[in-house]
């Protein structure tokens, strides 16, 4: 039985039978040395186990659950299974795990040896017994030991070893890693024939990956650089900050030259970086003013210096503004000559009134829903079509500001005419103020004339729109959505982006205390709240 | 015989002369119309060079790229194509909300020539108007000297069959030399704007007498699908003198407003 919270849904156990205690993950078309190279870029699991394969149902969020046994004994901690869910699942062996979970408590890491040397199995070797070295890591013990890829291994300690099978390696290599730091192991080889000795002393075993960091300031994602990650990438160096993400329009991507996934950070202005702790001490995403920065960046085997540009202390979005243009505040449809005989209107057609906004310069003059404008100063306005008024807007457009405009309505079978005063068009919702909270992934906006006519919003009511949640953001913990309208931040009116940066600035916010936002979502308000431990897990 | 004969040769000689006297006339003429434009508006006439910045699922490109553009203000204000600082492709309006997440496509790293300058100076956008395609950019920080506007006062206009000449300024590795095209207006239209159709060269329009006409931009339409693929020529329109010169007062008083 496998037990956990597949999408979320605690409590929940699914049945199956186990399908292959000893599961090596290994394709037909891959040799078998090649899984644990694979397991050294971005999959540092299963090395020193074989899976237990099973077939009862597992989703994301069964992860860390147990696999359970008909009588109630844990065999095996899930951990992968197909991202879509499904029924083929893969487990840790409860004894592997066992064995981890008590070195953590008694030590709070896992010990493990290293000797630097990859082996495989003796399948369609020829060989009857031992263990093929199928790799010698550079100046690693085993390299010292003078071990070379080919050799066979056919005693440790004096005790004959033979690892006949794929499935076997995993647990001679766990063997390996759970030998004493720093003790030796004798070791008998047979090269060309001949059999040789060796002695190996081991060494505590090196990270496969180092820290993640991200700098959202600069737009990048780091991973620390550990001696495997940079061998698997042929780097010059094993400590700096490969750069594993880069997000278009931000400081690195605008940089001189623009940074790129794959290179290596080495210095900031001079100060070398190469941890998590390095960056963090450089106070990056503070928000405030960025000075200039000289980095030096490894590429391609090349030593690069890239400048970032000096940013100012907001970081404001810079909106294109479309020229502003006259406005009268209607909303029509055209009317053809057919159309207006049928229902009493003028012999040319034209625009009928369909809405009026509150307050515009139409509503002051008058005009009325259910009129139909057929001349704009003077000039007939054409209709070429049933859909659309873009003729009309567009005559509108290009009236003169604060001039009076002449409008000719079709009212009551009558012909009136109406002079407008044309205001500049309310701000499109494309160059409105914006600001990008970055420590919450959250993205927002001023309130504009069209947001309050599309959601019924009060001339006089405050708020700022939500314009973005990035997946799995902090904004997106605490379940707010594009479209919604920040009313309040902890209780406090949010009449504009300004003030709700304010409110949300995290270095004057007290630690440990949740995030309230009263929002408008559709008709109805709701709160929600930005738990603390979220944040703190930050 | 002879007679006939001599009278033929006279007669084809005749024929053959008369054209030639029309077009050397008519190419004096446009070499008057050409040298003129050029003494009355090449220093009006820069060269903008700027960058494009495409990126789509977190890839990034950029291309430099450079247009004509006209000082129409001493304010420091370029007219450009809406194109050169609001970029977009046909179809790019009807891409889903998720695909305009992750795609951008800005301009920005504004740079106008003036001629005879080694140094070009920064310039930022200022404003678009769709309706004209057109847009402005504002020279940051020019050397006054440098700036010779056109006079958007000094305007005529034009009706089918008018002919209208441009003014490039070409790219650097041509020494931003100024050079004239021209174009006809074919005919004029009222939806979905009022304008007249033209075809030839898109830019700032003179006529001979070096009048502005108006601008002619290149009007793609973005809701027709297939117009990329079975309409060859987007059609150029001409929106008159005086909107050109309203709007352009508009988007000076933007500058006041910053």
């Amino acid at each position: 039985m496998a037990m956990g919270a597949p999408w979320g849904m605690a409590h929940s156990v699914s049945q199956g039978v186990v399908n292959n205690p000893e599961r090596l993950l290994l394709s037909l078309f891959q040799d078998e040395a090649d899984y644990e190279q694979q397991l050294g870029q971005n999959q540092p699991t299963a090395r020193f186990y074989a899976w237990i394969q099973h077939d009862a149902s597992i989703s994301p969020g069964n992860s860390g659950g147990p696999l359970v046994s008909m009588d109630g004994e844990i065999v095996g901690i899930n951990t992968r299974g197909n991202s879509s869910g499904g029924d083929m699942a893969f487990a840790i062996p409860a004894p592997v795990a066992a064995t981890i979970v008590a070195d953590l408590i008694r030590e709070g890491t896992v010990p493990r040896s290293f000797f630097g040397f990859g082996v495989r199995s003796l399948k369609r070797s020829g060989f009857d017994r031992g263990v093929l070295v199928s790799s010698v890591i550079r100046e690693s013990p085993a390299a010292l030991a003078g071990l070379e890829a080919g050799d066979r291994i056919i005693a440790i300690d004096g005790e004959a070893v033979t690892v006949a099978e794929p499935e076997q390696v995993p647990p001679f290599l766990r063997a390996m890693t759970e030998r004493r730091i720093g003790s030796p192991m004798a070791v008998t080889l047979s090269r060309d024939g001949l059999e040789r000795k060796a002695k190996l002393v081991s060494t505590t075993y090196p990270p496969d990956l180092g820290h993640d960091l991200e700098v959202k300031a600069w737009g990048v994602t780091f991973t620390e650089l550990t001696p495997n990650v940079a061998r698997s990438r042929y780097l010059n160096r094993d400590v700096g900050l490969l750069v594993t993400g880069v997000l278009p329009g931000k400081r690195v991507a605008t940089a001189h030259p623009p940074w790129l996934v794959g290179d290596v950070v080495h210095a900031i202005d001079g100060k070398p970086v190469g941890s998590r702790v390095d960056m963090q001490a450089l106070d990056l995403d503070n928000g405030g003013a960025a000075p200039r920065r000289v980095v030096e960046i490894e590429r391609n085997g090349a030593q690069l210096l890239s400048v970032l540009d000096a940013k100012p202390v907001r970081d404001e979005d810079k909106k294109l503004r479309e020229l502003p243009k006259a406005w009268i505040g209607i909303a029509t449809q055209p009317i053809t000559a057919t159309t207006a005989a049928l229902i009493g209107g003028p012999a040319t057609g034209g625009y009928r009134i369909t809405r009026v906004y509150d307050g515009a310069p139409a509503a002051k003059a008058g005009v009325q829903v259910g009129d139909v404008l057929t001349a704009l100063a003077g000039s007939a306005v054409p209709v070429s079509g049933d859909i659309g008024d873009e003729p009309l807007q567009q005559r509108i457009r290009e009236a003169l500001l604060d001039e009076p405009l002449q409008l000719d309505l079709w009212r009551a079978g009558k012909l009136i005419q109406l002079g407008v005063a044309p205001l500049a068009a309310p701000a499109p919702v494309s160059s409105l103020k914006s600001r990008t909270i970055d420590w919450l992934d959250l993205g927002v906006r001023n309130i504009g004339f069209y947001d309050r006519v599309a959601r019924s919003i009060a001339a006089d009511s405050k708020g700022v729109i939500v314009d973005n949640v990035a997946s799995g953001g902090l904004a997106g913990l605490a379940h707010l959505a594009t479209g919604d309208v920040i009313l309040r931040v902890d209780g406090e009116v949010v009449p504009d982006v300004d003030r709700f940066e304010q409110l949300t600035d995290r270095k004057s916010r007290r630690a440990g205390t949740p995030l309230s936002f009263l929002v408008l979502r559709g008709s109805r308000t709701r709160l929600l709240y930005l738990d603390a431990e979220w944040e703190m897990g930050r | 015989m002879k007679s006939i004969f001599r009278g033929m040769v006279v007669a084809l000689a005749a024929w053959l002369l008369v054209p030639c006297a029309d077009a050397s006339e008519s190419d004096d003429e446009t070499r008057a119309v050409f040298a003129h434009l050029l003494k009355t508006h090449a220093d009006s006439i820069v060269r903008v060079s700027f960058v494009i910045v495409s990126a789509y699922g977190g890839q990034e490109q950029r291309q430099e790229s450079s247009v004509t553009g006209v000082i129409v203000d001493a304010a420091g204000l370029v007219l450009v194509p809406k194109l050169v600082v609001d970029p977009s492709f046909p179809g790019m309006s009807r891409m889903s909300a998720d695909q305009k997440m992750s795609f951008k496509l800005e301009s920005r790293d504004f740079r106008v020539y003036f001629a005879g300058q080694d140094q070009p100076f920064e310039a930022e956008a200022l404003t678009t108007d769709a309706d004209q395609g057109i847009a402005w950019l504002r020279i940051t920080a020019a050397n006054a000297k440098l700036l010779k506007p056109v006079d958007l006062k000094q305007r005529a206009g034009a009706d089918p069959g008018t002919a209208y000449y441009v003014l490039e300024r070409l790219e650097e590795r041509y020494g931003n030399a100024p050079i004239v095209s021209w174009g006809v207006i074919q005919g004029s239209v009222s939806v979905p704007q009022q304008a007249h159709v033209g075809t030839g060269a898109a830019g700032l329009a003179f006529n001979a007498e070096g009048e502005v006409l108006g601008y002619v931009s290149v009007d793609f339409d973005e809701s027709d699908s297939a117009a990329t693929t079975t309409r060859q020529n987007p059609r150029m329109l001409l929106t008159s003198a005086a909107r050109l010169a309203s709007a352009t007062q508009r988007a000076k008083s933007l500058l006041d407003s910053e």
